[in-house]
This record gives structure tokens, sequence and C-alpha cells, in this order.
């Protein structure tokens, strides 16, 4: 719409259709619109600050900004874009409510929000900081790396003191100013007594810079300042990175949904109100449109409306509320707008918590990237020790001139990068994260790919797992059905959502034309549909479930049966391919709630062996077959089979409510189908050489370089160099296969 | 040489003067939204902005 009103506006002939809503008029209450002032132009008119809705591609960012060409009183628009919020400079003249009519004449949503009503982002503040640190840092690591070149170089006299003071006072806003976040680190390790790579960098840091100026005072040596400046510089770097990839990772969940910054409408004294969504108390009057998903847990004050839950309880069948039920953030509204009265804020639901927890563990737990940090102590503590024992066993034990001896040191503290280790880790376990996220696969902890990595089982879940979940009419009987009973059966199942509705309506999809009318048609989900044509009622019911393989439901007459209909589940089509794949690495089995005779059928499809699957089982059953075999992976639902997937060596949720999902199962796959398990090994199998490649680098090379120095054969310039090029080198390791 | 006595406050000085430059820059926003430039290149500037 914004490209058609563009062209009008370029060829000189825009007409707006003219809004009679009264809709906005409350936006020109004296007392509202001092509230909405942002700040004043130096031209003495106001600037407000708008949340729109409905931006869609460049060609809005051109039409919002043209509003000036628009209406005069106009005077300044400029929109972000990515933010969604546009400041408007006005005429002190033009009411309110005319710039919402504006707006919403083309086609989008407008809120103003009210002076002191954003919100801040602590995250965002914190990734801030972060970058003003690394900018100074980078400026005196430049410097100081100049000045240290020239004294590599053979630089001596009167230069030499004066560059050695210049590095001194440029390393000055690197050890208080940048480094800061390590010292508040190693504080908190020291209050929980646990060693943490912070106080590990503080110490070391701080150490190091005392040496240095005892090297260039006291024993009149080359300082190592540029290594240290390197080495702040570059772990800088890389947490910022680490955050930036966690923060995009996050963004496309919790936060997206449940954005606190987000317009929501509220009914306050019987009047509509936006409100910032983190402003919602409780009590507070909450007003969802149709379609826009609910983002607190309330109260039903409207009318009866339907709800789509499939995000609460992955059913795709929506249910029907009336006034006073609770509702649950994440239901959406399908019937029409309706109101809520909020019990519980969007940060206390149940959806937002789940989802929140299962971002927040997300590198912590890893045993693997905990060993990986010993690892990297390990070393550093050696190159400590080696350094130590090596100054006095060099000047007195093979009487080595003391500035050779210090000149080896020197070179043995500066290479030593164990912060490969450190922050390669990590960094690995974030690609890996968020290339998952990519392919719609939620991952809750880096500890998840470990456990991925020692699976020796797999454990299919049959419905939704291996087949579709979506119903195929296989046949009736008898076979061949008039067009009349056709249409009849279309008919009943006009409005019906559930999956044998869908599946009569595709097997006759070439019944064209106008359908009979039934008279009181009404469905009881899951149970029946009945209706009445000319005094006969008429009704689809489950039967009674013979031993075959198949659903059976049946056509009645005035309660006699009238015709059968057979349904088979549908095999996914890659469940073959994938599941041939698999059978090399892992041991392979069904474990379904369903009539054994099917599971055996769709086993001998898939060419697993009868031994290896199980009908019949309870969610308990389940749960005793996982404990029987360890180091299993089990793919399922996320309500129904949740013991056993909490069980599981590796538990992920390929279907059911999200919220529960994310609790109990490791992992998420939000796409159905078996490919995501495919992209899930892949990604792990990346990772694992990734980590692999990273620690067999480390490790050699700080044993080849630490023996290289101890021998004489690097200098400190060398090792400066070689120091950053090494940190380089594992980056660009923990990304690859990554796109 | 001495003239390296010189240089090293001249580019010191310089140095700091682009780190506050970026400080400012950054400080001031201009980071914020790094898309919404990229479109508003496309815009035709005829009678874009302000008017007062």
């Amino acid at each position: 719409m914004a490209c058609s009103f563009l062209n009008d506006l370029e060829a000189g002939d825009l007409r707006l259709p003219i809004s009679i809503s009264s809709k906005w008029n409350y936006l020109d209450q004296d007392e509202f619109r001092s509230k909405m002032v942002h700040g004043e132009s130096p031209f003495g008119n106001k600037i407000y600050l708008l949340q729109i809705e409905g931006l869609t591609c460049a060609s809005c960012t051109q039409l919002l900004e043209r509003l000036p060409d628009i209406d005069d009183r106009v005077y300044s628009s400029r929109l972000s874009f990515i933010n969604e919020k546009m400041k408007i400079e006005i005429s002190n003249q033009m009411p309110l409510s005319e710039v919402a009519k504006l707006i919403n004449s083309l086609g989008y949503k407008p809120h103003f929000i009210r002076k002191g009503e954003e919100v801040v982002d602590h995250a965002d503040l914190a990734m801030t900081k972060l970058v003003k640190r690394i900018a100074v840092a980078g400026f005196c690591l430049g410097n100081i790396m100049l000045l240290a070149i020239a004294g590599y170089a053979g630089i001596d006299g009167n230069l030499k003191t004066i560059f050695s003071f210049t590095q001194i006072a440029l390393f000055f806003p690197i050890l208080l100013y940048s480094a800061s976040p390590f010292y508040q680190g190693a504080m908190v390790s020291l209050k929980r007594r646990s060693i943490h790579l912070d106080l590990v960098i503080s110490i070391s840091l701080v150490l190091s810079f005392v040496l240095s100026l005892f090297a260039f005072f006291i024993w009149n040596k080359e300082m190592y300042l540029d290594s240290l400046s390197a080495f702040t510089f570059l772990i800088l770097v890389s947490r910022w990175t680490v955050k930036k990839f966690e923060q995009k990772a996050k963004k496309s969940l919790s936060d997206k949904l449940f954005h606190s910054d987000q317009p929501v409408k509220t009914m306050i004294n019987g009047r509509e109100s936006i409100l910032p969504l983190a402003h919602v108390k409780e009590g507070d009057f909450l007003i969802f449109e149709k379609d826009q998903i609910l983002l607190c847990d309330g109260k039903l004050v409207s009318n009866r409306t339907a709800l789509d839950c499939s995000l609460i309880n992955g059913e795709s069948v929506p249910r029907v509320y009336t006034e006073g039920m609770s509702l649950a953030a994440g239901m959406r509204p399908i019937g029409g707008s309706c109101t809520i009265q909020v019990t519980r804020k969007f940060d206390q639901t149940d959806l937002y918590t789940s989802l929140k927890s299962s971002e927040d563990y997300f590198l912590g737990r890893s045993k693997n990237l905990e060993n990986l940090d010993r690892i990297g102590q390990i070393i550093l503590g050696l190159a400590l020790l080696i350094a130590l024992v090596s100054f006095p066993t060099f000047t007195f034990a093979l009487e080595l001139p003391v500035s050779e001896a210090w000149s080896r040191i020197l070179s043995l503290l500066v290479i030593t990068c164990p912060c490969a280790l450190a922050f390669g880790g990590p960094l690995s376990y974030a690609f890996a994260l968020q290339q998952a996220r990519k392919k719609s696969i939620l991952v809750s902890s880096a500890d998840a790919f470990d456990r991925v990595n020692t699976t020796k089982n797999i454990v299919f879940d049959k419905t939704g797992t291996l087949t579709t979940g979506l119903l195929k009419l296989k046949r009736t009987s008898p076979s061949v059905l008039p067009r009349w009973q056709k249409e009849l059966v279309l008919a009943l199942e006009s409005s019906s959502q559930h999956p044998i509705a869908f599946a009569l309506r595709d097997a006759y999809k070439d019944i064209q034309g106008p359908l009979p009318i039934l008279n009181d048609l009404t469905e009881v989900v899951g149970e029946k549909v009945f209706g009445i044509l000319n005094g006969t009622l008429y009704s689809i019911k489950r039967t009674p479930q013979d031993e075959s393989s198949e659903l059976k439901v049946s056509l009645f007459e005035n309660d006699i049966e009238k015709v059968q209909f057979y349904f088979e589940d549908q095999l996914r089509k890659e469940s073959k391919e994938l599941l041939r794949e698999l059978k090399l690495k892992y041991n392979l089995s069904i474990c379904s709630g369903d009539r054994i005779k099917r599971v055996h059928k769709l086993a001998s499809s898939l060419l697993i062996s009868k031994k290896n699957a199980h009908g019949e089982l309870s969610p308990t059953d389940k749960l005793n077959f996982i404990e029987k075999n360890p180091y299993s992976m089990m793919l399922g639902d996320g309500f129904n089979d949740s013991a056993a997937l909490m069980r599981a060596h590796v538990g992920i949720a390929v279907e059911g409510p999200l919220s529960q999902s994310l609790k109990k199962a490791d992992i998420c796959f939000l796409k159905p189908g078996l490919n995501s398990l495919k992209e899930l090994l892949s990604i792990n199998h990346t990772l694992q050489k990734n980590l692999r490649v990273n620690l067999g680098f480390t490790i050699a090379y700080n044993f080849i370089a630490i023996n290289l120095c101890l021998f004489g054969r690097i200098s400190p310039l060398v090792a400066a160099i070689l120091m950053p090029l090494s940190s380089i080198f594992v980056l660009s390791q923990s990304k690859r296969g990554f796109s | 040489m001495s003239i390296l006595i010189l240089m090293l406050p001249i580019a010191i000085t310089l140095g700091a003067g682009f780190l506050l430059a970026f400080l400012a820059a950054f400080n001031s926003g201009q980071f914020e939204d790094l898309e919404t430039p990229a479109h508003r290149i496309l815009n035709d500037d005829k009678k874009e902005g302000y008017k007062s």
C-alpha cells in the first residue's frame, strides 16, 4: 500500500481517504498532549515519539519521512526502521489526533509514546559501555604498539625514555578503564571462592604491569605493555562478539514476542490508552486485537471468544472461552478482539519464564566448557611457574646474562595464550547455537551439545515424529460413495479444524459448487459433528477401533452406521532416508502409544527390526524404557512424553506446547519433520570438530612456543606478533562450518 | 631523529581526536540504527527533511 501512495505522491495527486474515526480524539486532551512531548526544536516546535506498527519495506521509510510533503503542519519526520520508532516535529497548532489519522490513513498504526516511558534495555547499555572500552583500548593499543616496535628495533637514548614513558601513560586508560569489567568479575569470583577466568586475567594483568615497570625502572629492560594491551583488547573484543551473538540468538525468541517496549492497548477509566508492555500492572485491562498473541495472563472480561492455544498446549484445534475464565499468555484470539484483566505481568507468565530460562542457561552448564577453562588455567599457571623457575636457572645455573634471561622470560609470558581456549570455546558454542536457531532448533544449553555427542541410542515416538501427523483417507466402506453423500460429509465438516476434517476435505477436493445447508450444525470437539438435513440427523463419529492398523470414523444416518472411513497417518518423506543413515551410527527404536500392529507396520517400512519397535506404551512405560537404555536420545511430544524426555540423555521435543517443551526437553524443534534432527547432528559434528581443532592447536602452540622461548629462539617482538595471530586463528576457527 | 619528539605528541593528539570523535558519534546514537539510513539514501531528496 505504501508503494502505491508513494507513486501518487510522486505524481502529485495523492488523495488520502478522509478518516472520520473518533478513536484518536483522546489524544487531544491538553493533559495527554503535554505528557507526550519528547523535546523542542530550535524553532519552538514540539517533538513527539511514536511507535509505528506495520512497517514492511524501504518504501515505508520513504513515505513516512515525506510526511512534511503531505501535510504542511508536519515539519520533519525521522523514522528508525529497526526500532519501528518515529520522531516527528509538528506545528503546535496541529492536534495529535490529526497526526494519528494521517499516519493511519497511510496504512500504519501509530502509538504515541509518553515521555519517560521509553524502556531502557539493560543488555544494550552493557554493550554500549563495552564498545567504548574497546574503542579506548584499541586507541591505546595502536599507539603503544607503534612505540614498542621502535623499541624492539633498537631505539635508545632520550627517545627510548620518552617512548617508554609515553607507553606507560597510554597503558593507564587500559588498566583503569578498559579492563575494569575483569576486576568486577574477579571480585565476584573471590566472593564466591571459585577460580574464574576474570580472576586469572586480573591477576596476570596487574602482575605483568608491575613486572613491566620493574623491568623498565630497575632492571633497565624492555617492557611488554604492547602485548598486555593486545591481550586486553582481544579479550574485550571476543567478549563483545560472544555477547552480540548471544543477543542476536535471543532476540529471535522471548524478546521478540515479549518486547518490553511494544505498545499494548489498555482501558483506563473506560478510555482506551496505549502503554508500553513493561508498564502494564496486575489488575489493568488489556485489549488484544484479533490474531494478536496475548502477552499477559489474565481473566477474560469481554464476551465469549475462540482462542488458538497451540503455543500453550500444542493443539491445533482452537478453544472457546467464556467470560471470567483464565487465559494464559501465548493464546491468540481468532474470533475477534478480546479484553482481559491482567493477573500476571508478562515477565511472570509461564511462557515468558520458560522461554527466558531456556535462554539464560545457555552457555553456563557445559562440562566441556568448564574443562576447556581449566585447561586454559593450567596452561597459564604452568607458564607462570616455568617463568618463575627458569629465571634463576638461567642466571645462576646456566650463567646467562640477566638481559638474555629476561628477554626469554618476557617472550614466554607474552606468547602464552590460553585465552584462545577461554574465548574460543564459548564462541564455538555461541556459533553453534546461533546456527541451530537459524534452522529453527532451540537448544537449551551448551551442555545439550555435549550430550548429543555421547548419544548411543535414538528413540522415536511414532506420531508426528516419523509420520506427518496429517491423516489421509485410505479407503471407505462401501468403496464408492454417491456425490450427495460426499457433499453431505463436506457440509458436516465444513467448519471443523479437526485433522479428520482436513483429510476429508483433501480427499474430496474435486467436489465444487454449493454444499447442502445443514440445520443446527454442531461440533463436539474431538468427538463428533452433527447436523440436520431434510429432517434427518446426520453425524460423523469415531467408532470403536478394530484391530486393523487404520483409524476409523463412520457416517451415521439417524444413528444407523452408513459409511465407514479409514484413515492412515502418512510417513514423512525424509524419514526413510534419514533412518538408513542413522542406523549406521546409532541403535534405533520406536516407542509409541499406538497399536502394536500399526507400529510394526511402520517399523517394517522403515527397515527397523520388530524387536526394536514397541507399541501400546504408556508414558510411564516410555520412561522405564529410557531408564533401561542409558545414553538415549528421545524424540517425542513435549507434553505427553515429558517425563521420558527429562530423563533421557538428550530429550528432544518435536511437538507439543512450547512452554512445556522448553522446560522439560533439552532441545526443541520448531519446524515439524526430521530434517531438524539431521541439521542438529551436522551442527554438533561441526562444533565438536572446531572444539577439537582449537584445543589441539592451543596445546601444540603453547608447547612449541614455550620451548622455543626457553631456548631463546623467539624474541619478544616475534612473540608479540604471534600471540594475537594465534587468537585470530582461534576466532576464525570457531566460526568454521557455520555460515 | 629529534623530529620524532615533535611528531609523537602530534600523532597521539590526532589519534585521541579521532577516538573522541568516535565516542561522540557513538554517544549521539549514530551506530544504533544502521538500517534506516541505507533505505533513506534511496529517497529522492527534492523536498525531504526540514521545512520551516
